[in-house]
């Protein structure tokens, strides 16, 4: 089979004798099959069968994935979040979106509360830890953690200020974990 | 309906078509660049376009089903599409081509992949000249595969019908207005699965078969226009691999 041909949904690609199905395949009546368009390709290592896409393909989160996540609720040893965009795909995400932060990946540091790092509304930018049975995030480069955030009495937009957040609106001082970019990361585009 | 209308002249029909001849059809695939997967399709006279969406979260969350996803056809008829303006909004018939679409799809995507979440397919009719169904399931099979849903096979469908004792192949608008029987169906031709077959009008088991026939034949000749459309699109972006 040449490797160059385009693959369509239902076609053959292998038998299930000689590899495993991979990503874009699965398996009926012993024989490998397509299931989506693309170029076939065996993963020697794993023996697998596998068609890399040529269309777009609908986003599913994965371990070590980067993502963006709206911070629901702040509870005393975790927040729950809301995964909104993968970065670097620019298709919404499909299955579960919700995500848990415990205390001890917000974090190198000790955080003893998490409501002295995030608050509800907060956009950060986190891991993905662990995606099965649920939705697991951590923050703990620095690159990660808060870029975006609300003032929590009047809820206008917070500027960075040395090592705090600062309100222009009411001057309300708060404290986040942020990310190094905090502010210049560009969240309009969702 | 019995018709007084002829609708066959020296073996030919209305249009010109012999009796298993399809009307002209035209596929092309990712037309709109908003929508996850897309296709607009030309048959005959019928214009249909198609967007696909999702997987996504299904809403209202009752909807969801906690094993797999569901698809969410929805056929709408363009006011604009028939010569009496069509009244917008669903209506029993696009209610009922929705749900058996549906349910074909359904059949052929690998819905246990995406739990909870639900494939929006939007069919809109600008113009319809009969088997829009047909047409409506065809083009919403390029446009899954152009969204990379996983599936099994793309599905395709064809009519066959009865007009004037005679059985044909893909009927015309007045054949299908005229004519005394119509048999939609749609397949996955890779295995030959039956996944929609609607009749309406009568036919003895002799001219359903012959019909049937007609239909299943019509169906692969379609299914390879399907694949040409998708291939033409994903060449040029294959050869650059």
């Amino acid at each position: 089979m040449t490797k160059d041909k385009i693959m369509l949904p239902g076609d053959q690609v292998s038998t299930s004798e000689e590899l495993l199905p991979g990503e874009g395949t699965f398996e009926e009546d012993g024989i490998i099959r397509a299931t989506r368009v693309g170029t076939y390709y065996v993963d020697e290592r794993h023996r697998q069968a596998i068609i890399k896409p040529l269309s777009s393909i609908p986003v599913e989160l994965k371990r070590g994935d980067i993502v963006l996540a709206q911070v629901n609720s702040v509870r005393s040893n975790m927040i729950i979040a809301q995964v909104i965009h993968v970065i670097g795909k620019d298709r919404p995400i499909s299955g579960d979106t919700n995500g848990t932060l415990r205390v001890s990946e917000i974090s190198n540091a000790y955080v003893k509360d998490p409501t002295t790092e995030y608050a509800p509304g907060d956009i950060i930018r986190a891991k993905i830890t662990q995606v099965s049975p649920s939705v697991q995030l951590a923050t703990k480069d620095r690159d990660l953690g808060s870029i975006k955030s609300v003032c929590t009495k009047c809820r206008y937009p917070l500027y960075k200020k040395d090592n705090y957040l600062k309100c222009d609106n009411c001057g309300n001082k708060e404290r986040r974990r942020t990310a190094e970019d905090y502010g210049e990361y560009d969240i309009k585009k969702f | 309906m019995k018709s007084e209308i002829k609708l066959f002249e020296n073996g030919k029909r209305l249009d010109g078509r012999m009796p298993d001849e399809l009307r002209n059809i035209k596929i092309k695939a990712g037309v709109l660049h908003r929508a996850e997967g897309s296709c607009y399709l030309e048959w005959g006279g019928n214009k249909v376009m198609v967007a696909v969406y999702g997987p996504r979260e299904a809403i209202p969350r009752h909807t969801q089903n906690p094993l797999r996803a569901i698809v969410t056809a929805r056929y709408n008829m363009a006011a604009f599409s028939v010569e009496d303006r069509k009244r917008p909004g669903p209506d029993r018939r696009s209610r009922e081509i929705s749900k058996v679409i549906s349910e074909a799809l359904e059949s052929v995507i690998l819905v246990e992949k995406f739990p909870r979440a639900t494939i929006d397919v939007n069919i809109e009719v600008l113009d319809a000249e009969a088997g829009t169904r047909c047409a409506g399931l065809t083009a919403a099979a390029v446009a899954l595969v152009d969204a990379g849903i996983p599936m099994k096979d793309i599905p395709v469908a064809c009519a066959a019908g009865k007009i004037n004792d005679q059985i044909v192949l893909d009927l015309g608008k007045d054949e299908d207005n005229y004519g005394s029987a119509d048999l939609p169906i749609a397949i996955s031709p890779r295995t030959g699965e039956i996944l929609l077959l609607q009749m309406d009008g009568h036919l003895t088991q002799e001219e359903f078969d012959k019909a049937f026939d007609f239909a299943l034949k019509g169906c692969h000749i379609i299914s390879d226009l399907q694949k040409k459309a998708i291939l033409e699109k994903y060449q040029s972006e294959a050869g650059g691999i």
